[in-house]
Parts: structure tokens; C-alpha cells; sequence
């Protein structure tokens, strides 16, 4: 069976606005978390969030989109935009192409000023911009990408779970090829959403601290080409990392909670070794999901710590850059890994002071370079309703 | 779509009770039967309809845990996400509900039924409008094929808001209606499997509807004279007759997951609804047929077992 590979990433977020700014940022450990400054909220002098400091005006320059869009339709044209670059593909690829995007607000950001016009049957354009499909629509036409459009939601896992689904495209022969991840803009839904669950910090969030205080919100968009090794070989393009391997469970525990043993996360990581037959002991990172909630984080140590048993195991989360960008995460943090492996670094788990009482997990701290070997990364995304995505990510091999 | 999914068993909270008699509202079963009244209490009115279509489905396969769950909603719980938004917007962010939060996530229709079942397989949620319920059957297909799993619970659900309601007309041809369907299918063919699912095509280019037809026709090897029935709003095969089942429950994004539990049902029992009075016989091929204002259309093709 062809091996599913990466031959394009596209990213923006607080940490940048393409993937090049992102390795910089990591590489000085230059974070985006910032007072909130471009999304207009009664919250935005109370809590800090990694917003991608330009209007909508600039991205839609960026992007070359034009009509009217919702901020994560923006979002995710400009990392889309930069994924296609770099992959090359040309309209004759594109057209056979599919697109599996995803995103947990969709067109909140223009719903939210315009909830009231549409009960008067007033902007209603700005009603069809609202469903979770439509951003996906807007790509592909805009693109040209014909294959196969689809959108998921499964809150936070989101973006990893449309790699998974891309994948399994692929592999079944659908597609050659499909651009997959996820977008989601900062909304005063999702604000006060997590300031509702009283998971939000009112400073900068501490992953795998013993004293977090919760999470920061952040908005992204995060894109990968994945395609079949066969196809990338046969058209010569770069191949940056295999997709090696990938798994998505339930912990059927709670809604939102994660059980305190972290069985989802287990179950997981553990999953994912298996499909690709590899040992624990020759995973190189994790970039964990890592919130900085207290839930989440000893939820995630646990899992770690039962399935590490003591090995050294080198892991960090990079929200304390990005913030919690929510169905853009598990794309944010895959094009990490792929910069990862494709540099030989891991980036600093920033703010950390002391490990989790009981779980004594120290993440990396520091930025690592050179970091040899550094041949298989896992990366975690975990979502409400018990969702739990690992990918397994390897470094290219001719 | 390569891999054939078995339908084992279905359920539909819909109109169209017992898939036969048309109420004036989406029929409220007696949820108690199927869900403890403690867990009950705590759903919202499209949770408990999502979860009891698919419990009903999985008794009827005989499968208490299915391996996998695939859920297509355009919307999720939109009662509690305008619950959650107007409440935010009313009170200048002062004010907020934790739990129409956390219901306004759109997995948590796919979340709630993997907590009720212990389900601790795949947990997807589309959410890709009027595809959700397709994309949700195309990858099913695929991740049976791919041997992760062995059966599925593959399901449509969504709900109608009084703002959904006043500006549908903007979207959709039908007046809008609401309800949950859900099928439990499997790779391999079981004893008690009730009908096949045979392939599954999303056109978003509006392709002329004839050429999109002709074309899954040849792909599927079925010769549309073989075509029994159609479930469709529209004629789409000259002299086949057909169901508008839209105009009959009212039309909501994921309305084609109840579309294949009606054909399933029409299969099984060979017979259609009593209020159309048809006399029919030998259906053994029945075509799903959806499309919406903005050009794009689906099909959905459902045979008899021995077909």
C-alpha cells in the first residue's frame, strides 16, 4: 500500500502568518499571546488571546479572496493559499484534488453581529456564511480544488481528524491527493464559551504547570497537502514528512472533562504506535495537547506516564505560543511537528515553573536544537465530547 | 464508494411515524423506553431524538456497542447555540451558560451517544450542510474497507429554530422540518440484514441532474429500468414513480439519513407509506435523490439483499 505523505504545509496564526514566520517565532520563542485587540468584545481587557493582528481587509489582500467571507474563510485561504504553493499544485492538480477542512465557529464572527437582522429576515448573506461547510465551499471554489469537499467537527481534535479522514481517501484510491486542517477565527462565542467554564486564564496560560490557570484562546488556520507517495514521486515534488500512522477513540467519560487516568489520550497514542508498528521507545517528541487547564494537562501527564513507564520521553505544548486555536489546532501543531522533523528542533513548552504534583512530568523547556534522533513525533488533539486524535508523523526517508 | 455497507438495523424520529403515518409535528416517541430517565433529563429535545433513532437502530441490528460512530449535521444542537448567543448578546458578554456551551459543540450529538453506548471507537461528526449525512456514509465505507472497524452506527440529525424557520425560504425550496435517522451497518452481511447500500455520490458542481444520474447509474452497473423507486423532490426517472419525501416531512440538511432509513424500510416490508395508496411490488432498487437551491445534489443508491 502507498504510503500517505506531506508535500505541503500553509499556516497562519499568532505566531505568524506563514509557515516561515512560524519557524522563526519558534526558533526565538517569540509567542503571540497578547491583549485582545482586533476582535470587538466586552471581554477584551480581561483576558489575553493569540490573534492574528490584521483586519479582515489585510487578509483578504493576502488571500486574493474577494466577496464576502467570514474571518475563518480568510484564515483559511491564506494558509490554503501557502499549502498549494509549496505542494505546486497547478489548476490541472487542483482539480483533482479533494478538500476536507474544518472548524468549530464557521461564520460565528458575522452571526454574532448580524443575529438580530436575521430574525427581521434582514442580511441574510450573512446567514449563509454561518454553516460549518460553507468556509470549505469558498476554498474549493475559489481554488478550483473538485475532487472531494468536505467539512468535520469534532471540537478540537477537529483538524487532526480531517487528516485522518484524508488519509483513508487516499489510501482507498478516491483521491491522489487532499489539502486537509482546519480554521477558526476568535469569536465572542467561543470567548465566552470557555470564560463560561471558568477554563479561561486571565494570563498566560502555564502547560503542564503545577500552577496553570487555564487556557488562551487563539485563532488559525493550519493546512497539509497529504498525498500518496506514489503520486508525489511520480511528480517530483519535495516530500517534506510521511503521515505514518494515526488513531481516533472516544473515552465515552464525560462531555467536556477528561477521565483523571487520561484513557482517551492512552488509548490514543497507544493506537497509533500500533498501526505503525512502532515501539515507545523510538518516539523521538510529543507535541501534546497541552491547554494549560487543569483538566486536560494531569489528564495528558497520566496518559503519558502509562505509557512512557519512566522511559525519558521528550514533549512540549505549543499554546503557550499559539493559544488554544480550537478545530485549527491539531492543523497548527501538525505543521509544527512537519517543521520539526524537517529542522531537527523542538520548541519550548514557555512558562513552565514546576511539574504536576504526582505526575513530576518536566516538558522541554528550552528550545532544542539539533535534536538527534529525531525521526517520529506524536501529536496530540483532544476535543469535547471525549474526542481523542494522535497522528503519527515520521521523517521522510528516500 | 468500493466497499458495500449492510444495513442491520435503522431508526427515525421524524414525521413520518413508524415510516408510515404523517403527523402534523417530527413524532415524539416515548423516550423513556430506550433511555433512562436520568440520562433523559439532561437532553435536549435533538439529543434525545439523535439517540433514540440510533439506539433503535443498533436493537434492531443486535449490536449493543457498535465499534464506530459517524454523525452528518449541518447545524448540531442550534437550539442551544442560539440559546448560548442570544444570552451573550443580550447581556453584553456578562452573562453565560456553561451548558448550552458545551451542547452548541457540534460533536456533541455523535459525544452524547458514545457516553450512553460506552462506544470508545471513531467518533465523527460532518458537518459539510446538505453532504454531512453522505461524507458520513463515504467514510464509513472507506474505514470498513480499510478493516478498522467491522460495523458502523451512521446517522443524520438536525433541529429547526424559529430564526431557521422565518429565513429557510432564502435556502431551501420546502417548508423546513427536523428529525434524526440512523443505520447500523456493517461490511459483512449479517443474518438479520435488512438491505445494502450499494453507493453513494455527492455532486457540488452543479452538474446537469441527468448527466449526474447517468453517470452513478454506469458506475453502479444498474440500468435505471431496474431502478424500482425514487425517492426525490423532483421526477428523475422518466415513468419511475417517486417519493417527495421533503415536501412530506419538511427538508433539513441532513434529511437524506431519513431518506435511506425510509428506503430500507420500503425494501424490508415492500410496501410504501398507506396515505399515498399506491399498490407496488418487487422493489429492489431504490434511488436517493437530494439537491438544494445552490446547485448541489447527492445520490444514494439502496438494493434488496439479493439484489
Amino acid at each position: 500500500m502507498s504510503k500517505i505523505v506531506i508535500t505541503g504545509i500553509g499556516a497562519i496564526s499568532a505566531i505568524g502568518n506563514s509557515t516561515e514566520d512560524f519557524l522563526s517565532s519558534l526558533m526565538e520563542n517569540r509567542h503571540g499571546i497578547k491583549p485582545i485587540s482586533i476582535l470587538r468584545t466586552a471581554l477584551a481587557g480581561k483576558y489575553l488571546a493569540g490573534e492574528v493582528k490584521l483586519s479582515n481587509e489585510a487578509l483578504q489582500h493576502m488571500s486574493g479572496i474577494s466577496g464576502m467571507q467570514s474571518r475563518t474563510s480568510l484564515l483559511a485561504a491564506v494558509a490554503v493559499k501557502e499549502a498549494i504553493s509549496i505542494a505546486q499544485l497547478d489548476y490541472a492538480l487542483l482539480a483533482q484534488t479533494g478538500i476536507i477542512s474544518s472548524t468549530t465557529v464557521g461564520g460565528m464572527d458575522n452571526t454574532e453581529e448580524f443575529y438580530y437582522d436575521f430574525k427581521e429576515n434582514k442580511n441574510i448573506d450573512f446567514a449563509k456564511l454561518h454553516p460549518s461547510g460553507q468556509h470549505t465551499n469558498q476554498l474549493a471554489n475559489y481554488f478550483g480544488i473538485d475532487a472531494y469537499v468536505s467539512t468535520v467537527s469534532t471540537a478540537c481534535s477537529s483538524a487532526s481528524n480531517a487528516m485522518i479522514i484524508g488519509a483513508r481517501l487516499i489510501k482507498s484510491k478516491q483521491v491522489d491527493r487532499v489539502i486537509v486542517g482546519g480554521a477558526d477565527a476568535l469569536s465572542k462565542f467561543t470567548l465566552n464559551g470557555f470564560k463560561s467554564l471558568m477554563i479561561l486564564s486571565d494570563t498566560h496560560c502555564k502547560p503542564f504547570d503545577n500552577n496553570r490557570k487555564g487556557l488562551n484562546l487563539g485563532e488559525a488556520a493550519a493546512y497539509v497537502v497529504l498525498e500518496s507517495e506514489e503520486a508525489a514521486i511520480k511528480r517530483g515534488v519535495k516530500i517534506l514528512a510521511n503521515l505514518e500512522a494515526y488513531s481516533n477513540v472516544n473515552e465515552a467519560y464525560h462531555q467536556t472533562a477528561s477521565s483523571p487516568n487520561g484513557d482517551g489520550a492512552f488509548e490514543a497514542m497507544t493506537k497509533s504506535l500500533a498501526m505503525a508498528n512502532l515501539k515507545v521507545s523510538e518516539v523521538d517528541y510529543i507535541n501534546a495537547h497541552g491547554t494549560g487547564t487543569d483538566n486536560n494537562d494531569s489528564s495528558e501527564s497520566m496518559a503519558i506516564n502509562r505509557l512512557f513507564k519512566g522511559e525519558d520521553i521528550k514533549f512540549s505544548s505549543t499554546k503557550a505560543f499559539t493559544g488554544h486555536t480550537l478545530a485549527a489546532a491539531g492543523g497548527v501543531e501538525a505543521v509544527i511537528s512537519i517543521l520539526c522533523l524537517n529542522h531537527g528542533f523542538i520548541p519550548a513548552n514557555l512558562n513552565f515553573e514546576n511539574p504536576i504534583d504526582g505526575a513530576e512530568l518536566t516538558p522541554i523547556t528550552e528550545l532544542q536544537l539539533d535534536v538527534k534522533p529525531l525521526n517520529y513525533i506524536l501529536s496530540n488533539s483532544f476535543g469535547f465530547g471525549g474526542n481523542n486524535t494522535t497522528l503519527l508523523f515520521s521523517k521522510y526517508k528516500i | 464508494m468500493k466497499t458495500k455497507l449492510y444495513i442491520n438495523g435503522i431508526g427515525a424520529v421524524s414525521r413520518l411515524k413508524d415510516f408510515n403515518e404523517l403527523q402534523s409535528e417530527t413524532q415524539q416517541p416515548t423516550y423513556k423506553e430506550l433511555i433512562p430517565a436520568m440520562k433523559l433529563r439532561r437532553m435536549s429535545r435533538i439529543m434525545r431524538m439523535s439517540n433514540f433513532a440510533a439506539i433503535t437502530a443498533l436493537k434492531q441490528a443486535e449490536i449493543d456497542v457498535p465499534q464506530a460512530i459517524n454523525v452528518g449535521t449541518a447545524y448540531g444542537c442550534l437550539v442551544d447555540t442560539e440559546k448560548f448567543l442570544s444570552t451573550l448578546l443580550d447581556n453584553n458578554e456578562e452573562f453565560s451558560n456553561p451548558s448550552a456551551f458545551i451542547n452548541s459543540t457540534h460533536n456533541t450529538l455523535a459525544g452524547s451517544l458514545a457516553i450512553l453506548l460506552g462506544a470508545k471507537g471513531q467518533n465523527f461528526t460532518f458537518v459539510h450542510a446538505e453532504n454531512a449525512f453522505e461524507n458520513a456514509l463515504i467514510d464509513a465505507s472507506i474505514s470498513l474497507e480499510e478493516g478498522s472497524y467491522s460495523d458502523i452506527l451512521v446517522g443524520g440529525a438536525d433541529e429547526k429554530t424559529e430564526i431557521l424557520e422565518s429565513i429557510s425560504a432564502n435556502f431551501m425550496d420546502e417548508e423546513i422540518g427536523e428529525g434524526a435517522a440512523f443505520l447500523s451497518l456493517s461490511k459483512k452481511q449479517q443474518p438479520n440484514c435488512k438491505a445494502v447500500i450499494k453507493g453513494v455520490s455527492v455532486d457540488n458542481k452543479a452538474m446537469d441532474t441527468s448527466d449526474f444520474v447517468n453517470a452513478f447509474c454506469h458506475e453502479m452497473e444498474i440500468d435505471a429500468k431496474d431502478i424500482s423507486l425514487v425517492l426525490s423532490n423532483k421526477n428523475l426517472i422518466a415513468s419511475k414513480p417517486f417519493i417527495d419525501y421533503k415536501s412530506m416531512i419538511g427538508d433539513y440538511p441532513s434529511i437524506t439519513a431519513f431518506a435511506s432509513t425510509l428506503a430500507v424500510n420500503i425494501i424490508e416490508k415492500q410496501r410504501v407509506p398507506d396515505f399515498l395508496e399506491w399498490d407496488v411490488f418487487d422493489i429492489n432498487n431504490v434511488l436517493v435523490y437530494n439537491s438544494y437551491k445552490n446547485g448541489s445534489q447527492s445520490l444514494i443508491l439502496i438494493s434488496n439483499i439479493f439484489e
